[in-house]
């Protein structure tokens, strides 16, 4: 499969159907007098690797083989995919993933980025840094557009009028907000004279170090001549000195040096070259904080501190044990496994009463605290696969069936809950994981296969084809395994099928909402399966202990890191490369998940700029 | 020097200092200038996604005609006492049948640009809306507005820009005969206010009774110098960047020359009454679609804005429909998504028809809205408007783009001729197949702008509208 070498996914790209599995039915739309739909050619069905010629086969088309995301608009040919091969078993593309002998020397290209806006939680957490405030203006903004799975990625992410009106309200917002006399005590940080008798100068002094900071590099005195402007304006307009400086940190809030995490390229850069210590100071700070710099961090690039791999590291080091590099278990982790959107799942209120609000925000308790374990330990991040601990709070325990005897809970409520021997096993289990790949009123094996392929191994799996509909014809005397045994005999589902049904099927012992049952309706649960190498299993612990010995899992997971710390699609020549090399380095340390994320940012790929076109 | 150009050069000299030109003249607001149409009489323009498709074979008309000749097929039953106020076009297409996958997001990508979305990138042109906004948005304080109830879309392959919006500001070029094109390129999804308070608060901002005129005088031109302050930014920042880069950086200049627009305008004097605030937090089903739909309808009556673009639902929506009681009663599935692929059988079927059924039972009560209340000339505000109805799929359960409907509702001034039902012929050549493209140069020429092609294939106005 050469032609598929560079195959790389896009994450979990399209396939959100509700019952995205087939009957093998084909449904051309028959019934429309004088519609002769080239598709709907019975010529043309039931074998989606014969597609149209001269349109490419679009059911194994690389989402990611038009132009590059940051490349130039409008010379790429959207309607590309790969050539049909004709040949069914061929449609699933393999990620390159997990190559059994990874790459020996590091990739040399790290890939160009599109520049990055600040997203909804960088922007939160950026304001509270810079200002100590509590407001959260960005929660209200437009949302921001999903790269993978993350809103991390600068080619989805744009701005539109309406998203600067907000950045306007919520400038002027923080701005009252500091100047509030409950502020005083953090407005001395800023406010550092009086401009009523201090004048300009004073008023310089503060933009300056203002600006500083929310730049994420020293502002240049023009940059500062410019910021001005609102004190100039102030006094010809009879407004107050303080009404002149509260609008001129207003600006600073809204310019492009504060809105967008900029980096640039030197003039006539061709190459790969390495990035300025302050453009790599603001990648580390919001890949490990999801938020600015803090002035340690602005110091080691102002002293040329952030060059070597032992400042780098150390900056790693001391930057993981901070408290703000929650936001990778927020963020990262939290859209990598969804546990993020948990609480806004809807499931069936009548069939599913144990669900309540309160149950979801466990269960993303859960899933956080989880990840944490592994972000503290130097367990492998293989281990997320069989662990036998989880986190649980007393109503959590109770649906999981697990002992809250001697359980002493930490702030949030939740403890480690041992769970060996109970039927509960590491991150395929975790109720949020159950129930977001879940339909209100039952589990859906396909969004459940789907999600353990795309999400843990980046296979990409391409929507039904062409004319296929994609529903169950429900039966009530048949189980949903029966069901979609059914669809997978079909030529034209089988190849897709084949691999998300049996990874599904294999958490069939876990409800809509993640609880353990043992009969779906009137007949046994039966949650075996082979993976596609022929490995047999048996439910959840089972398949997680076979995923663990998965090569593609490691790999995977580096990729999901870098696309969020990057913050771009990792569709790029040397990005399969890159995930392999990185992940073997990670391994050689001791695999864990701070190993990955050390070997991410501590690699070219990070520190390093690829001039796009 | 075109009407554009003296637009630009009234920006930049209002700015201060000296900017360099925008890289693409189409990502600023050119209202006023260009494509500028009179204010009066007013224009309305309001396109409205809905999401899943329709129950085709129930959804279009038996026959074409007009007045007794044509009656509402069995999905419109809801909007019987609107008869009068529609004008249903069959037999259009729009893009492709199905040359690629992704189907929500091609048929939501394109419904309103007639173009086919860009895999992973904002490439496409500007959709009607926002052509229409730059012919009449400066005649109201607010240029457009985008409006929908969530944004819980993914990709559909193509990206969740493509799911999650409708509206697209893209490349915008006057041509020496007067004409306007307006082709694929660069450009901004403008996304969409989800809270019906949020979108209060835009639309009633600045009304403050307890605002002096001269403290408000002084706060815009406060406000004003911080936009100043940033331009300069922007400028050398633009210099040090690649060309892909700009383009997000102009984005966030179009922002602030649309806010340096706005506080240039004298404060409206609003002729309505401010209405009460919606409440922070609604159900879709229970309050916020209600109060969307009663905002716009507000919007349009205090002249706040003449364009509107609003989304039931994302594309591929998959919100739990068990609150239409048919759907509960039968149990099982009930997400939207899910029942609409209905297989022509079963309950799902059923839910289906119940679901479409519901969707334009909320639309009908919407359309009421506008029929009931007066516009300033004393004609009922849908006189003065178009409404466009249509959805991401053209058949729910196809998921197909074949023999899409477009429902109009409103006469525009008496511009549009309804209680008719026009029916173009599907025909095997798509290349002669009559398409969305073409439908919305006709629309477009209504506003005053005329454009000889639109889209990937509008190649000629259709005389759909009379």
């Amino acid at each position: 499969m050469e032609s598929l070498k560079g195959l790389k996914t896009l994450g979990r790209v399209g396939l959100l159907l509700g019952i995205a599995s087939c009957t093998g039915k084909v449904t051309g739309n028959k019934s429309l007098p004088g519609t002769n739909n080239p598709s709907s050619d019975p010529s043309a069905t039931g074998s989606p690797g014969t597609g149209n010629p001269g349109t490419g086969n679009p059911g194994i088309g690389n989402p990611g083989t038009g132009t590059p995301a940051t490349g130039n608009p409008g010379t790429g040919n959207p309607a590309t995919g790969n050539p049909a091969t004709g040949n069914p078993a061929s449609m699933v593309p393999t990620s390159g993933l997990g190559s059994l002998t990874p790459p020996a020397n590091a990739p040399t290209n790290p890939g160009s980025v599109a520049l990055r806006r600040l997203n909804a939680s960088e922007y939160n957490n950026t304001v509270r840094d810079l200002l100590g405030t509590q407001l959260t203006p960005a929660t209200g903004f437009p949302s921001d557009d999903l790269g993978g799975e993350f809103t991390t990625v600068g080619s989805a992410l744009s701005l539109s009028p309406n998203y600067v009106r907000e950045y306007e309200n919520a400038a002027f917002a923080l701005m009252d907000d500091l100047f509030a006399p409950a502020a005083a005590a953090r407005q001395k940080t800023i406010v550092t004279c009086s401009v009523d008798t201090g004048g300009d100068a004073c008023a310089r002094m503060i933009v300056t170090a203002f600006a500083r900071r929310a730049f994420r590099r020293p502002a240049t005195a023009a940059e500062i001549d410019a910021l001005m402007t609102p004190v100039a304006a102030a006094k010809t307009l009879g407004a107050t000195p303080t009404d002149g400086l509260k609008s001129a940190l207003a600006a600073v809030l809204m310019s492009p040096y504060f809105i967008f995490k900029v980096e640039s390229d030197p003039a006539g850069a061709a190459g790969p070259h390495r990035l300025t210590a302050y453009e790599l100071a603001t990648r580390l700070s919001y890949a490990l904080w999801g938020s600015m710099p803090d002035d340690m961090l602005l110091a080691a690039a102002d002293a040329g501190q952030l060059t070597t791999d032992a400042q780098l590291t150390a900056q790693i080091t001391r930057m993981l044990a901070d408290a703000r590099s929650s936001a990778l278990l927020d963020e990262f982790a939290g859209a990598w496994l969804d546990f993020k959107n948990v609480e806004a799942h809807e499931a069936d209120a009548t069939a599913f009463k144990t669900f309540t609000p309160a149950v979801a925000h466990s269960m993303r308790l859960e899933a956080r605290n989880f990840i944490q374990d592994f972000m503290t330990s130097t367990q492998p991040v293989t281990a997320m696969l069989t662990a036998n601990f989880t986190y649980v709070d007393a109503s959590l325990a109770k649906l999981y069936g697990l002992s809250a005897t001697g359980a002493k809970p930490g702030v949030d409520g939740t403890w480690r809950a041992d769970t060996t021997g109970s039927q509960r096993s590491g991150l395929l289990t975790l109720g949020s994981l159950l129930a977001t790949t879940s339909l209100p009123t039952r589990t859906s094996p396909v969004k459940r296969g789907d999600f353990i392929f795309s999400r843990l191994l980046c296979g990409y799996i391409p929507p039904p084809p062409d004319n296929v509909s994609t529903s169950l014809t429900v039966d009530a005397s048949l189980t949903l395994r029966a069901t979609l045994a059914l669809h997978r005999a079909n030529p034209s589902c089988a190849p897709c099928h084949n691999i998300m049904d049996p990874l599904g099927l294999g958490l069939e012992n876990y409800d809509a909402v993640g609880s353990y049952r043992t009969m779906e309706g009137a007949v046994p649960v039966d949650a075996t399966g082979k993976l596609s190498d022929g490995t047999p299993f048996n439910g959840a612990k089972e398949l997680g202990a076979a995923l663990a010995k998965d090569p593609r899992f490691s790999p995977c997971m580096t990729q999901k890191f870098m696309t969020y710390a990057i913050g771009r699609l990792m569709n790029q020549p040397d990005d399969t490369d890159w995930a392999n090399y990185l992940a073997h380095q990670a391994q050689a340390a001791n695999g864990s998940l701070s190993s990955v994320i050390r070997s991410v940012l501590s690699s070219e790929a990070f520190r390093s700029r690829q001039p796009a076109l | 020097m075109t009407r554009q150009d003296l637009s630009r050069r009234r920006f930049i000299s209002s700015a201060g200092v000296t900017i360099t030109l925008p890289l693409l003249p189409s990502l600023m607001y050119s209202r006023r200038a260009g494509a500028a149409a009179a204010c009066t009489p007013v224009k309305r323009l309001l396109t409205y996604m809905f999401p899943n498709g329709h129950k085709l074979d129930e959804h279009v008309p038996a026959t074409p005609g007009a007045g007794a000749a044509w009656t509402l097929p069995p999905m419109l039953v809801p909007m019987q006492s609107l008869k009068s106020d529609l004008l249903f076009v069959s037999g259009l297409e729009n893009q492709q049948r199905r040359r690629q996958l992704g189907d929500h997001a091609i048929g939501s990508g394109s419904l309103f640009t007639a173009r086919m979305p860009t895999l992973q990138q904002q490439v496409t042109n500007s959709s009607v809306d926002q052509v229409v906004a730059d012919a009449v948005g400066g005649c109201t304080a607010i240029p457009s507005l985008q409006l929908g109830t969530h944004n819980i879309a993914g990709a559909d392959q193509f990206g969740t820009y493509y799911t999650r919006n409708i509206s697209w500001r893209g490349l915008s070029m006057p041509n020496s005969d007067g004409t306007m094109s307006y082709p694929q390129g660069a450009a901004t999804p403008l996304g969409k206010e989800i809270s019906a308070k949020a979108a209060f608060d835009h639309l009633f901002q600045g009304t403050d009774p307890a605002t002096s005129t001269a403290d408000a005088a002084m706060r815009r031109a406060l406000k004003k110098s911080v936009l100043d302050a940033v331009v300069p930014h922007g400028d050398a920042l633009k210099l040090t960047l690649n060309a892909s880069d700009r383009i997000k950086v102009d984005q966030l200049f179009t922002g602030i020359r649309a806010l340096e627009d706005e506080l240039q305008k004298a404060p409206t004097s609003q002729s309505c009454a401010k209405p009460a605030a919606p409440a922070a937090t609604q159900a879709f089903q229970s309050g916020q679609l209600e109060s969307m739909h009663e905002l716009m309808a507000i919007a349009f009556q205090c002249d706040i804005t003449r364009v509107i673009s609003f989304m039931m639902g994302d594309a591929q929506n998959q919100r739990d429909l068990s609150f239409i009681p048919e759907i509960s009663a039968l149990g099982g599935d009930s997400t939207d998504h899910t029942i609409s692929h209905h297989m022509n059988a079963g309950s799902r079927l059923t839910k289906f028809r119940a679901a479409v059924l519901w969707k334009q039972t909320q639309i009908a009560s919407f359309l009421t809205k506008l029929k009931t209340r007066t516009d300033a000339d004393g004609q009922p505000l849908l006189h003065n408007t178009l409404v466009l109805i249509s959805s991401d799929l053209s058949d729910g359960n196809a998921h197909n783009h074949d023999n899409y409907p477009m429902l109009v509702a409103g006469q525009l001034g008496g511009l549009v001729t309804t209680d008719r039902h026009v029916q173009y012929p599907v025909l095997k050549d798509y290349t002669m197949q009559k398409t969305f493209g073409d439908f919305y140069i006709t629309l477009l020429g209504m506003y005053g702008v005329t454009v000889k092609t639109f889209g990937d294939d509008g190649k000629e106005a259709l005389a759909w509208n009379h």
